[in-house]
């Protein structure tokens, strides 16, 4: 199939090709479609780290074109390749617990992932609303990032992450307190 | 003042600052991400094939067991060996029908394995 034509076709379609054939062309159209957000919410995740987010999204995708017969036609291919993202992100916390641990035997808090370049202007927004972010631990920081940045409603963040609903209102109350905590400080 | 800055300044000043990053997301360039992406993925090919080959095997050993299973509960030992001996022919005559069966038998298997192989569906 011409790659002309795999723009045009549904991602159930696409995830079809690349199962049954093996074709990845389909999964490149895929990785197209997707990069760019998958990206996005990882570098919200890492502090607005660029090349540890691109790494998490390279995992991201490898973990998924593995994974992809398991992909349900059901749901969204967004949210399913969100959530794979998002259990690499935690896999890359949890490791760096561990180094940290091993290091000087202090546990990893949700602020000490590693520093963001530097950024220029246009990147500033993005990096200010990572750096909030960074202040909270990792799953809330995916359910303010899924809720405030993406917009997703309490149920569908619960779907994606496979976390309770009720869990994710809690994290959303407490997040929103201390994300408006920190804001203010900045604003002194 | 434009309709995107007139929302993001009705809302709570966190709410306004999310607001602000989705509106300047911009569709980050993948060019060195899908190169380095696909440089891995002949192993990832592989990987998969692996993956599937090892299923596999665990099917043909779950169904041998099955199998063996169902032939020591259900089958007469001694008249198998006997029905098996009564397969053997006493005596083969090599005719030129025979032969001409044996080499279309192997040339037809030859056929389906390479379209098995080409084809990539099975």
């Amino acid at each position: 199939m011409k790659k002309q034509d795999l723009t045009i076709l549904k991602e159930a379609q696409l995830v079809k090709l690349a199962v049954s054939k093996n074709d990845q062309q389909a999964f490149a159209e895929l990785v197209n479609r997707h990069q760019s957000n998958l990206r996005y919410s990882l570098r919200q995740l890492t502090d607005w780290n660029e090349a540890l987010a691109d790494d998490l999204a390279q995992d991201t995708f490898i973990q998924a074109f593995k994974q992809l017969a398991q992909f349900r036609q059901q749901a969204k291919f967004s949210s399913w390749l969100y959530r794979i993202g998002y259990n690499v992100f935690l896999q890359h916390v949890r490791r760096k617990a561990l180094d940290t641990q091993s290091l000087d035997e202090q546990p990893l808090l949700g602020n000490q992932l590693e520093q963001a370049p530097e950024h220029d202007d246009e990147s500033e927004v993005h990096s200010k609303v990572a750096k909030l972010l960074a202040t909270l631990e990792p799953e809330r920081r995916s359910v303010l990032h899924l809720f405030l940045h993406r917009q997703n409603t309490q149920q569908e963040i619960s779907d994606i992450m496979g976390v309770p609903l009720g869990s994710v209102k809690t994290h959303i109350n407490r997040g929103r307190v201390v994300l408006q905590d920190g804001l203010q400080a900045w604003r002194g | 003042m434009n309709n995107d800055t007139t929302y993001t300044a009705n809302l709570d000043p966190l709410d306004a600052l999310f607001a602000s990053a989705r509106l300047a997301q911009t569709n980050l360039t993948n060019d060195n991400f899908t190169k380095m992406l696909f440089n891995s993925l002949p192993t990832l090919k592989s990987a998969v094939s692996k993956n599937s080959a090892k299923k596999g095997l665990s099917f043909d050993l779950v169904g041998a067991v099955l199998g063996l299973l169902m032939a020591y509960l259900f089958i007469d030992k001694s008249s198998l060996v006997t029905s098996f001996v009564g397969l053997i022919p006493e005596s083969l005559v090599i005719s030129p029908l025979l032969i001409t069966g044996i080499v279309s038998a192997v040339v037809l298997s030859s056929v389906l394995a390479w379209w098995a192989v080409e084809d990539d569906s099975l």
